[in-house]
């Protein structure tokens, strides 16, 4: 398994740098016994793998350089004007910038929700005592109940947040279904408590 | 001469290590790793990656020179490698310097001598 995994280690070298010493690299490898000094081998191996990609570009295209195809009247097809490389301070730069950039676009995308003031807040819990169970002819529907707390603040869409907890699809079916349970000198928070059944039958 | 090598100076462990390896035999990666365990009595351990990024930059420096396989060599895949007169060169320079080094901290941790009133 560890060598299955320095090989794969030596795959991903530079081009260059696999040709030339990656069939030594695992001679050693070979030679080395023990779990933990193979185990060791291949902590080196990554970090070898890290440093060719990180900080050897110089050697990666010395044999890409040597062969200029040649097209029509002995000019090259593809000729590059300037030979300039980026410094490495400059590609570690970059990369930390890059790498700066995404957590922070990642961490806005994980913690970013819409924080919506609501008017009513309606939620649904089971009973709990036994005066609310539904009769036993009725199996299948669970009761619930509806708490209602009135919000402080002004919302500037409420009717859509009822619509949202109350489980209806239209506006209309929403405000008779609150118009039913909701007393309208309600000022702090109250409780209505209803069997689920009769809930569903006010909605058209 | 010695002007050009002397910008090469000072050397890295991984580098002085290896050419110190190289001057007493041609070596196989594997012979220098233990070469360079033995020198420095076990403290420094040269792993693969390290030894051949190292020798890959040497080579390219012309400090050393690689032989290829030898027939006598029970593993086929082993290489052997060199040391040129031109990395013989930049080792004795390196130890040059390093034996300034010694000799500068020699003095300095040297007892305070009790001045005379």
């Amino acid at each position: 398994m560890l060598r299955l995994l320095y090989c794969w280690a030596l795959r991903f070298h530079p081009a260059r740098f696999r040709e030339r010493f990656a069939e030594e690299m695992l001679s050693i490898f070979d030679h080395i016994e023990g779990r933990a000094a193979a185990a060791g081998l291949l902590a080196d191996a990554f970090i070898s793998l890290l440093r060719q990609w990180t900080m050897r570009s110089e050697y990666w295209e010395e044999k890409a350089a040597v062969s200029v195809p040649a097209g029509v009247g002995g000019l090259p097809v593809f000729y590059t004007l300037e030979n300039f490389k980026p410094r490495k301070s400059a590609l570690l730069g970059g990369a930390v910038l890059t790498w700066i950039a995404c957590s922070s676009v990642f961490l806005a995308l994980g913690h970013g929700r819409i924080h919506s003031v609501y008017l009513p807040s309606v939620s649904f819990e089971s009973p709990a005592n036994s005066e609310d169970q539904l009769p036993a002819s009725t199996p299948n529907l669970s009761p619930t109940r509806a708490i209602v707390r009135p919000c402080t603040q002004a919302s500037p869409r409420p009717r859509t947040q009822a619509i949202i907890e109350s489980g209806t699809n239209t506006p209309e079916a929403d405000r008779v279904w609150l118009g039913r349970r909701i007393p309208p000198e309600a000022n702090s928070s109250a409780e209505v408590s209803e069997p689920q059944e009769q809930a569903i039958e006010c909605l058209p | 001469m010695k002007d050009a090598l002397s910008s090469f100076l000072p050397l890295s462990p991984a580098t002085l290590h290896i050419l110190l390896s190289l001057a007493g035999d041609d070596l196989h990666g594997y012979g220098i790793m233990q070469e360079a365990l033995r020198q420095s009595q076990g403290l420094y351990k040269l792993g693969p990656g390290t030894l051949y990024d190292n020798l890959q930059k040497l080579i390219e420096q012309r400090f050393i020179q690689e032989l290829g396989h030898r027939a006598d060599d029970d593993d086929p895949r082993r290489r052997y490698y060199r040391l040129t007169s031109r990395g013989r060169g930049v080792l004795a320079a390196e130890l040059a310097r390093l034996e300034g080094v010694v000799r500068e901290g020699k003095l300095r941790l040297q007892p305070a001598r009790p001045r005379r009133a």
